[in-house]
């Protein structure tokens, strides 16, 4: 590997996520060039320079609000079906109701006519003529 | 007694609250920074973070543990794809450039950085970070803060192994380049343009 190749996988190496060959091969490079380990130390330079950044605190609300959050919607599910499932009992029972209450509408039956339109010369339309009462 | 995550995600699926609120205490300060520096604005890494709770409260009870998954492999995943939906979301309607809170040309002094201790320097990584692409910045922040292997950045960011590598490492340039005076970054292994 020349340096090219070795700087192009010295931040892969700086996290150990090589193969042994590529880190031994890496590791030798390193001993004895010297612009590749300036390199190196920069990369680390930068990661040190990231870690070091402060973390920013959680704001104290944050624990409160997700936990009222999250009681508000498992609550309001909750509730929803305490509410609902009555509901739907009562309005069952009135469509029953209601329905009782309908005087009962006759059967409509068409005439037997109504089914006359078989194809000509068709199985289902000489049965249907054999079938029909004559007159 | 320090509990497995996997211990309780399943202390969630019995109905256990104590278990999210030890899982929220474990996650929140690595989230919030996660979200803190890739989306550069407290408020939307505070509201992020608390999406971010409450869809692993919902599906816990769907979560399945697979051989070698880990949890903080799914909350991360969960908080970029919010993340990344956030960005799109604005950049649909606003530029976003003139939207977030930190404004590329605004100085970062403006934000409220009280937590901070080493202003100067802290201002600067900040403003560097925010400079590189938002794809190569995950990458990094996943990789420095949270030690995520490289494929379990790949999971998180759905992308190949060797993606995640370029992307860290021209992450990793961008900022050498942003903190180093410009005579000394040029290097005789790497003299192309990223």
């Amino acid at each position: 590997m020349d340096c090219k190749e070795i700087c192009k996988k010295l931040s892969a190496y700086l996290d150990d996520e090589l193969d042994r060959d590529r880190t031994q091969a890496i590791k030798g490079h390193l001993v004895h060039c010297r612009e590749c380990r300036d390199e190196f130390t920069d990369l680390q330079t930068v990661d040190n320079a990231l870690k070091n950044l402060s973390r920013p605190p959680v704001p104290d609300r944050f624990s409160r609000h997700l936990l009222m959050n999250i009681r508000a919607t498992s609550g309001t599910t909750r509730d929803l079906k305490i509410i609902c499932r009555p509901l739907a009992a009562l309005l069952k029972f009135f469509e029953n109701f209601f329905e009782l209450l309908e005087p009962p509408s006759p059967l409509r039956t068409g005439t037997l006519e109504e089914f006359a339109d078989f194809p000509p010369c068709s199985l289902a339309n000489t049965y249907f003529n054999l079938l029909k009462p004559i007159g | 007694m320090c509990e497995s995550d996997i211990d309780l995600i399943k202390g969630i699926q019995n109905g256990d609250h104590h278990a999210f609120e030890r899982l929220v205490q474990r996650y929140q300060g690595p989230l919030f920074n996660f979200l803190f520096k890739y989306t550069s604005d407290p408020q939307t890494a505070e509201d992020l973070s608390q999406e971010v709770f409450l869809r692993i409260f919902r599906a816990a009870h769907g979560f399945t543990v697979r051989p070698g998954a880990k949890f903080s492999t799914w909350l991360f995943k969960i908080a970029y794809n919010l993340a990344v939906n956030e960005f799109k979301r604005r950049k649909k309607f606003l530029d976003l450039k003139n939207t977030v809170s930190v404004q590329k040309d605004e100085p970062i002094e403006q934000q409220n950085l009280i937590w901070s201790k080493h202003r100067e320097l802290e201002i600067e990584m900040l403003t560097a970070l925010k400079a590189i692409p938002e794809n190569q910045r995950a990458a990094l922040l996943l990789r420095v803060y949270d030690a995520l292997t490289y494929r379990e950045i790949s999971e998180v960011l759905g992308v190949t192994l060797s993606g995640v590598e370029t992307l860290i490492f021209r992450a990793r340039q961008h900022l050498k380049k942003h903190l180093k005076p410009p005579e000394k970054v040029k290097h005789h292994g790497l003299q192309r343009n990223l």
